[in-house]
């Protein structure tokens, strides 16, 4: 049972001059206590633990409250669920006395609620002392404690926990030089294959791969970005990747050029072919369906075998039946064939299972929810069941972590030095709106699947590289006009948000996007054409250009 | 809960208005099996009760807590007419009468007579015949019909309640005992006999742990001859019947965790109505009650740990509710 470190104290109701909040985090002195100021109906004070952890039990040393209730939340919302029910301090006899107003409790896992399986990194303590009028109460110290992590350290839901610990453990000072190095080491230790994917890392794995190509060549998942074509491409210029982008909001107007995306998929299934290590092994498995950008809509999930954990009846068989649907394989056990785990929560018997084989596709069922009711694949990434663990504070190994369950899949950033103000917001938005236009694009779309690779999908200019979004319309504000189409509409909306462009009011923006031959007149008002001719100039086009 | 609820007696100057109104709140129940209907009248009903000078017009009446515009109303009509055209029709409708009629067996309530009335049987001399439609429990109330409308005398409760403790703290002498309902309240007259017992040893953390403590109890109060028959028996339940003297009474006997006991003895010990704006007050204060425990809720609206109560008083203290003795209880 070791304590969990607070960081600090977020917020408090209130507090006394003489008793701070900060002295219930001290619990070597029993007279600095935190009290609120007198007249309170309830003191509360909101604290941040240093990491998110297991709360299975709690010392609580009173201070003149008759209740305490504890609540756990994550920073990464505002919600509070019960750990601990309000529960007495003192007896209603002591609070009229004034007897032990001092008193200890401890409270273990039998006495927490459900809340305490999971890790959280936020607490609430609410004290009340309704007996005693005009009192100053609180506490005076209150300590946390998590269970001693069980030895078998290769389930995923203890690392990602104590990441940074175990990968001290496993390295020497000296191969820490340099992230990278971390990387290989780490995936020769694990036997796993492993995703760099915040783009410092991703960088940091590059720069360390193009060091020594061949030694880690398959280890990792991005395998190609060793390839020459690639490396070659992320040498390029800003200003070739801008074309790319723009190739790659073409690719929907141009069915044909998916036959290119193959012809390069299969280029790259035979290099990882010749490389046959275990990890490339895999990839092949996973890419054994070769991915064009668009798909029928009962094949988005052709490569899925999956199964499911943790769903109850009827919800577990929509989910199930909305991923046949889209061509997913179901398994009823975990197996090996299984490329991904459709899981409520960790820790389930299946979670567990799948943790222990490597596999790190686990998502809630709001991926197979989103892509069916949007009928486009999306990375399961933004949908995985670990995702509180990428929003940690920095450091070394905590960047580590987080190269494992950041949803950041859009494969812009991973192929160009891009920092952090890439497109990704933008694109991804923009996938939807546009796979929601079915009738522009009667094909689905599949183009931000995590397996799909940018190259892929580039077409007759296959030569160009990535894609790179001008912010043409950085600074300006644009105003959609109501005599809009709406699938032209959506088309505008998502070119502007593209080019970093902003929507707001019509009389506040500085262009008006109209099709109504009245509203043209007037003098900031452009046709959607004009969006599509800057788009292809790169540049704000002079409003005389506009044709009406 | 006994059969007839009377919040009146004969001396109220109000009496007549109570009994229609009960009489209208006990069709709710049973036939329209309209809860809310049923509370709303026994509400008026209290009030009026309550209220120590004669009514004299719906208009007055309407100033009492629980009375509105359709009582008000039908107060008028009473006082105008001498009669209600709403209870003159339940009265005359069959399958009210019926019904009326069975629920008056212990063990059978509105379902239950609603469900005989459409197998044909409308009236309790039937019934008598159809006795293979009744459970083991119905089948003692029809027994017992009469002696079980024959309202306890307090003395005989007194005796009653002699004779359970001075066999029980021969057994043991740890166990309390306490004789809730209207009895603790002081009424003369009672409907059953309502003994709620406890002991030391069974805490609400041993509810799941299977124990014979009642049956212990049920049956050496058989073997003195007090309990005669017994129509359920579960850990924590007995309902039965005892006989002291000539006439067969209502007796149920639970036995409560010990740090339950309070609050079992302030539900038992009602009124129901009491019970409901002690309920209210709780909520207001933050608190839930019920007949189990007395926990504070928490900021999301949780029930937290019940508090400890070692008396009735602890919970009115915690409520911070001015203390109320059995006897001013009867709302």
């Amino acid at each position: 049972m070791g304590p969990i470190l607070v960081d600090r104290i977020i917020s408090i109701s209130s507090e006394d001059q003489a008793h701070k909040a900060e002295n219930i985090l001290h619990n070597s002195d029993s007279h600095h206590t935190w009290r609120c100021k007198a007249g309170e109906k309830q003191a509360t004070v909101i604290l941040q633990l240093l990491k998110s952890s297991v709360i299975s039990s709690i010392d609580v040393g009173n201070d003149n409250s008759a209740f305490i209730e504890i609540l756990v939340g994550k920073s990464t919302s505002d919600e509070f669920q019960v750990l601990l029910v309000t529960s007495s301090l003192m007896s209603l006899h002591e609070c009229k006395n004034g007897l032990n107003v001092n008193k200890v409790r401890f409270f273990n896992s039998d006495q927490l609620s459900p809340a305490c399986k999971e890790s959280w990194d936020r607490v609430k303590i609410v004290c009340t002392q309704p007996y005693i009028k005009q009192a100053k109460f609180g506490l005076s110290f209150i300590t946390f404690h998590t269970k001693d992590e069980p030895k078998k350290k290769p389930i995923e839901p203890e690392s990602i926990q104590l990441g940074a610990f175990t990968l001290r453990n496993y390295d020497d000072p000296d191969d820490l030089t340099s992230v990278g190095r971390l990387f290989s080491k780490r995936h020769e230790n694990r036997e796993m294959v492993r995703m760099p994917e915040s783009p410092v890392n991703r960088l940091l794995a590059l720069h360390k791969r193009n060091l020594n190509a061949e030694k880690h060549k398959n280890t990792d998942y991005k395998t190609n970005i060793n390839s020459p074509s690639t490396s070659q491409k992320i040498s390029k210029t800003p200003k070739d990747s801008l074309k790319t982008n723009k190739i790659e909001l073409d690719v929907k107007k141009k069915p044909s050029s998916t036959s290119l995306a193959i012809q390069k998929k299969v280029d790259k299934r035979k290099e990882s072919d010749l490389s046959g290590s275990e990890p490339a092994k895999k990839k092949i498995k996973l890419n054994k369906n070769p991915l064009p950008n668009t798909k029928p809509f009962s094949k988005l999930f052709n490569d899925v075998v999956f199964a499911m954990s943790g769903y109850e009846n009827p919800y577990r068989g929509i989910i199930r039946s909305k991923a046949l649907e889209m061509g997913a394989i179901y398994k009823h056990n975990w197996d090996q064939s299984c490329t991904h785990l459709i899981c409520a929560f960790i820790k389930t018997p299946k979670y567990q299972e799948a943790k222990k084989q490597g596999a790190y596709r686990i998502t809630t069922s709001d991926w197979i929810d989103k892509c069916y009711s949007n009928r486009c694949r999306f990375p399961w990434r933004r949908f995985a069941l670990d995702k509180q663990e990428q929003n940690k504070p920095e450091s070394e190994d905590e960047i580590h972590e987080i190269v494992e369950s950041v949803p950041a899949e859009n494969s812009d950033d991973e192929w160009n030095n891009i920092p952090s103000k890439s497109p990704e917001p933008s694109t991804s938005q923009t996938n939807i709106l546009e796979t929601q236009e079915n009738s522009i694009f009667d094909a689905d779309t599949d183009i931000d699947s995590d397996l799909d690779v940018p190259s892929d999908i580039l077409t007759d200019k296959s030569n160009v590289p990535l894609p790179f979004l001008n912010n043409v319309f950085h600074n300006y504000s644009f105003y959609l006009s109501s005599s809009l189409k709406h699938s032209l509409k959506k088309e505008c909306y998502r070119y502007i948000i593209a080019l970093d462009g902003k929507l707001s009011s019509r009389d506040k923006c500085d262009y008006i996007v109209s099709s109504d031959t009245k509203d043209l007149k007037l003098k900031n008002t452009v046709p959607p054409q004009w969006i599509w001719d800057c788009y292809d100039a790169e540049k704000i086009l002079p409003l005389k250009n506009k044709f009406n | 809960m006994s059969k007839r609820k009377a919040p009146s007696d004969s001396t109220n100057p109000n009496h007549d208005f109570c009994e229609f109104l009960i009489e209208l709140a006990d069709y709710e129940k049973n036939v329209s099996r309209n809860i809310h209907k049923y509370n709303a009248y026994r509400k008026a009903a209290s009030a009026l009760a309550k209220y120590t000078t004669r009514i004299k017009s719906g208009e007055e009446a309407r100033k009492l807590d629980g009375i509105g515009d359709k009582i008000s109303k039908k107060i008028d009509e009473f006082l105008n007419t001498g009669k209600l055209k709403k209870l003159d029709n339940i009265r005359s409708d069959e399958g009210a009468v019926a019904i009326k009629d069975l629920t008056r067996v212990s063990g059978i309530g509105p379902a239950k007579a609603k469900e005989l009335y459409d197998l044909g049987i409308t009236n309790i001399d039937i019934l008598v015949k159809n006795q293979d439609k009744l459970n083991h429990h119905q089948r003692l109330g029809l027994k017992y019909l009469s002696d079980f409308e024959q309202k306890i005398p307090r003395n005989e409760i007194i005796e009653v309640e002699k004779i359970i403790k001075k066999i029980l703290s021969n057994l043991d002498s740890k166990y309390k005992i306490t004789i809730c309902g209207s009895y603790r309240r002081g009424k003369a007259f009672s409907g059953d006999i309502d003994t709620l017992i406890s002991h030391p040893t069974f805490m609400s953390k041993d509810l799941k742990k299977k124990n014979n403590m009642l049956q212990v109890v049920v049956d050496i109060l058989k073997t003195n001859n007090l309990i005669t028959e017994t129509m359920s028996l579960g850990d924590t339940k007995f309902m039965g019947v005892c006989k002291l003297n000539n006439i067969s009474r209502r007796l149920d006997i639970r036995l409560n965790p010990y740090d339950q006991f309070y609050c079992a003895v302030l539900y038992f010990t009602g009124s129901d109505l009491f019970n409901k704006q002690m309920r209210d007050h709780a909520l207001n204060q933050g608190f839930t009650l019920n007949e189990y425990t007395l926990r504070p809720i928490g900021s999301t609206g949780i029930p937290g740990e019940p508090v400890e109560i070692t008396s009735e008083e602890d919970i009115f203290e915690y409520l911070d509710y001015p203390y109320k003795k059995p006897e001013e209880r009867n709302i």
